[in-house]
């Protein structure tokens, strides 16, 4: 469609599927479980109603997702972003990038970060920890089998601590997950101000 | 479920008792969910149009795309449980291109998004439609590839944390 988004943007944008997505009135007991919500619950997203086609795998993505993004301790929130960022770039998830590279600015401050990314992708030059974040999270975004020991030493090496790492692993994963749905399944649209 | 047999710390090999381990269990929820996530994608209580073979059959295979052969053992030895039939077992190596239309259509999919989701639009969606997959076997097979592209990253990034020379 003509409003549909196809390079990156920090302007609005919203999502709509290519499928028919569930209907809320009409959703199944199973469905209403893995929205957590009631028919009466109107702010529930085109992208979420389209995930309750099936129930089961939503059910338990929901709180994986939450825990890999906001559970405490670890990686900080701006640089699990970061990671999540890289990862829907090098994909080419627009929404997912618009979203995640919104909260950066948010917990972050520096737009230029994620100009740079826009911009040149996995060339992007960054400070050293960022630029430590951003090299490991293409490579296992795009070729995992790639990453090894040396990805691991630099990341030690620019003062992240072994559960940073993890975190990080989590982040960048979890939008190998997150932008195959929502890059595949349907596409963004400019919001009307 | 039990914490001592997780998928994922399996495939990376992960050694109970290894600082890698105990570091694990710092994200326990996490690798709990991802556990409930796996049988969600691979051996759902309601398998729809995709059998729990076709869908082991198509995780072997993107564990093979993604050059993880620990992780193409795990599931070879699920889809050898399911007993398939010989078109779905074949679909298991990548060099493999069914004659059946839908299985076709399901294979052109799977490696479309395992190796380059970026080039996904919605002409690829039309194409599963056409093949007679119903809306909700799309999303299940979508979420089935992402879930295994996820699952074989986490895996890739423990070998690291392990201190494993890539590949």
């Amino acid at each position: 469609m003509s409003d549909a988004v196809h390079e990156f943007t920090l302007s609005a944008v919203d999502w709509r599927p290519y499928v028919e997505p569930v209907v809320l009135e009409e959703a199944s007991p199973e469905q209403l479980d893995a929205l957590k919500t009631t028919p009466s619950n109107k702010g529930i997203s085109a992208y979420a109603l389209t995930l309750a086609l099936d129930p089961e795998m939503l059910a338990e993505r929901t709180p994986l997702f939450n825990d890999i993004m906001y559970a405490p301790g670890g990686l900080s929130r701006a640089e699990r972003e970061l990671g999540s960022l890289a990862a829907s770039v090098m994909n080419r998830c627009v929404y997912c990038a618009y979203v995640h590279a919104t909260r950066f600015i948010q917990l972050d401050k520096r737009p230029e970060v994620v100009e740079a990314i826009y911009r040149d992708g996995a060339q992007a030059r960054l400070d050293e920890r960022d630029q430590a974040i951003l090299d490991v999270s293409v490579k296992l975004t795009r070729a995992p089998d790639t990453v090894g020991s040396a990805n691991r030493d630099r990341l030690r090496a620019v003062g992240l601590s072994d559960l940073e790492i993890l975190d990080l692993v989590h982040a960048v994963s979890i939008f190998g997950w997150a932008n195959r749905l929502m890059h595949t399944l349907g596409e963004p649209f400019a919001k009307t101000p | 479920m039990s914490y001592d047999d997780n998928v994922i710390d399996r495939i990376a090999g992960v050694a109970p008792g290894s600082a890698l381990y105990d570091l694990r269990g710092e994200r326990e929820e996490i690798l709990r969910l991802s556990e409930t996530s796996h049988r969600a994608s691979l051996s759902p209580r309601d398998p729809g149009q995709l059998s729990p073979a076709l869908r082991a059959a198509l995780a072997a295979r993107m564990a093979r795309l993604l050059k993880d052969a620990a992780g193409a053992a795990h599931y070879d030895a699920l889809l050898a449980r399911a007993a398939p039939d010989a078109p779905i077992a074949a679909l298991a190596d990548p060099g493999h291109a069914p004659d059946d239309p839908r299985l076709a259509e399901i294979i052109r999919r799977v490696d479309l998004l395992t190796l380059t989701p970026e080039a996904a639009t919605r002409e690829d969606v039309e194409r599963l439609r056409a093949a007679g997959l119903e809306d909700p076997s799309i999303v299940t097979l979508t979420g089935l590839v992402a879930f295994v592209n996820y699952q074989l990253r986490v895996a890739a990034g423990l070998r690291m944390l392990k201190g494993a020379a890539p590949r």
